[in-house]
C-alpha cells in the first residue's frame, strides 16, 4: 500500500504488499520518461534514506534535507543511468558521497557536536521494539546504549563509520558496499572489522546490560 | 524469527551469509531476546546494536517538501541553460557579414587606440632611439660643445667664421 502525498509523490507504508518491478526496472523507465516510475522508486527508498543520514547528522530536520538532497541526486543522475551494479549500491553510492560531503563541513560539525551534548534521552524511540514489554529502567537503559552507541559511532573515522552503517544498519552485504564506496571487498571487511573492535573497546562497559535487555 | 530458527541460522548470520531482511530479522530478534543474545561473544554482541538504535519516520509533509525543492532545482536548471544559451546566440546566432563588419569595428577601434597612445603628449621621444640618447646624455656633459650648445644657434657668427676657417683650411693643406 503506498500513500499519496499530494504531489504525485508517495511513501510506502510498511504493510506493503511485494513489489513486482525491480528498482533497476523504475529507474529505467524513469529514464525513459515515466516520472511516475520515480515516484514509486521515492515511495520505497525515503524512509530507508533518511534513516541513512540520521545515522550521520544524529537530527531529523537535517537528515530529510540530505534525504531530499539525495533524490535530487538521482533525479539528475538518470539520464546517464545505466545497469551495472544492485540498484541500492548506486543509490547508497550517492547517499554516501551526500552525507560524507555533508559531515565534512566545520559548521556542520560545530552543529553535530552541539547537539551531541544537547541529546535528549527521552526522545529516543525504538520502534522496532515493542517497547511496552520493557519495564520503565530497561527501557532507560535501552536509550543510553543507543545514545552511547551513536556517539561512539560518531567518533569512527568516517569510511569505517560508512562502512559500517551500509552492512550492519542498511543490510547490504561486503560487495554491496565495497561498490557503494567504490573500494575493494577486502577493504570493505578491513573498515566493518576495525568498526566493530573499536566500538567492542568503547562499548565494553554497556555490553553487560545488552545481555539483559 | 522464532529462538529455534535465530539459534539454527546464528552461524550464518556472524559469517555475513545471510540476505539483508533475514540479518534484520535476526538483528532485531536478538535485541529482544536475551537467551539468544547469551549465546554472543562479547565483540559479537555489537551486531545486535543496530536494532537498538533509534529509527524515525519521514515527516507527513516530506514528499510535498521535495516536490517543491525539485521544481526549484528544475527552474534554476533552466535558468542556466537558457543563459549559456544566450551567450552563445551572442556569438553564433548572427550572420557572417555582421561578424565581418563587427570584427573590422573592433580592429579600427585597436588602431584608433594605439596611434592615439604613440603622441599622447606625456614628453616622450616617439623613437625609441632618441629615447637612449636622451637617457645617455649626462656622459656628455664634459665635452665643450655640449656646455656651448647656445654658440651654435648663432648663424651670423658661424657664416663670418667660414672664410677664416676655409683660409686655415688650405695652409694646412699646402704644407
Amino acid at each position: 500500500m503506498e500513500a499519496a502525498v499530494g504531489c504525485g509523490c508517495r511513501i510506502q507504508m510498511a504493510d506493503e504488499a511485494p513489489i513486482e518491478d525491480t528498482d533497476a526496472d523504475l529507474m529505467l523507465r524513469f529514464k525513459a520518461g515515466d516520472v511516475e516510475a520515480f515516484d514509486r522508486l521515492f515511495a520505497r527508498h525515503t524512509r530507508a534514506l533518511i534513516n541513512f543520514a540520521y545515522r550521520f547528522v544524529r537530527n531529523r530536520g537535517a537528515a530529510e534535507e540530505l534525504a531530499q538532497e539525495i533524490f535530487l541526486r538521482v533525479y539528475e543522475a538518470a539520464a546517464g543511468y545505466e545497469v551495472q551494479a544492485k540498484f541500492t549500491s548506486w543509490l547508497y553510492r550517492i547517499a554516501t558521497n551526500v552525507c560524507l560531503n555533508e559531515i565534512r563541513k566545520p559548521h556542520v560539525r560545530a552543529i553535530l557536536s552541539k547537539e551531541e551534548e544537547n541529546c535528549n534521552v527521552a526522545a529516543v524511540d525504538f520502534p522496532k521494539l515493542n517497547r511496552a514489554s520493557l519495564p520503565p529502567d530497561r527501557l532507560l537503559e535501552q536509550q543510553a546504549v543507543s545514545r552511547a552507541l551513536s556517539r561512539t559511532l560518531e567518533q569512527l573515522p568516517e569510511k569505517q563509520r560508512a562502512a559500517f552503517i551500509l552492512n550492519k544498519y542498511e543490510e547490504l552485504s561486503y560487495g554491496e558496499v565495497a561498490d557503494a564506496m567504490k573500494i575493494s571487498e577486502k577493504a570493505v571487511k578491513s573498515l566493518i572489522h576495525r568498526a566493530k573492535e573499536t566500538l567492542a573497546e568503547k562499548l565494553r562497559p554497556l555490553l553487560p546490560e545488552l545481555m539483559n535487555l | 524469527m522464532n529462538c529455534e530458527k535465530a539459534r539454527e541460522l546464528l552461524d550464518a548470520f556472524l559469517k555475513g551469509r545471510m540476505s539483508g531482511d533475514e540479518s534484520r530479522s535476526m538483528r532485531l530478534h536478538l535485541a529482544s531476546c536475551a537467551s539468544c543474545a547469551s549465546r554472543l561473544g562479547p565483540s559479537e554482541k555489537i551486531e545486535m546494536l543496530p536494532a537498538l538504535d533509534k529509527t524515525i519516520e519521514p515527516s507527513e509533509d516530506f514528499a510535498v517538501r521535495f516536490h517543491a525543492k525539485l521544481q526549484q532545482r528544475k527552474a534554476t536548471m533552466s535558468h542556466n541553460v537558457s543563459g549559456e544559451r544566450r551567450g552563445d546566440a551572442f556569438l553564433f546566432g548572427r550572420r557572417p557579414w555582421q561578424l565581418a563588419v563587427a570584427g573590422a569595428l573592433a580592429a579600427l577601434i585597436a588602431v584608433g587606440i594605439l596611434v592615439r597612445k604613440s603622441g599622447d603628449g606625456s614628453g616622450l621621444p616617439d623613437n625609441p632611439s632618441d629615447l637612449i640618447i636622451a637617457e645617455k646624455l649626462s656622459l656628455f656633459e664634459d665635452l665643450p660643445v655640449i656646455n656651448n650648445l647656445d654658440l651654435l644657434e648663432n648663424f651670423d657668427a658661424i657664416e663670418k667664421m667660414t672664410p677664416a676657417l676655409e683660409g686655415l683650411t688650405e695652409q694646412r693643406s699646402t704644407k
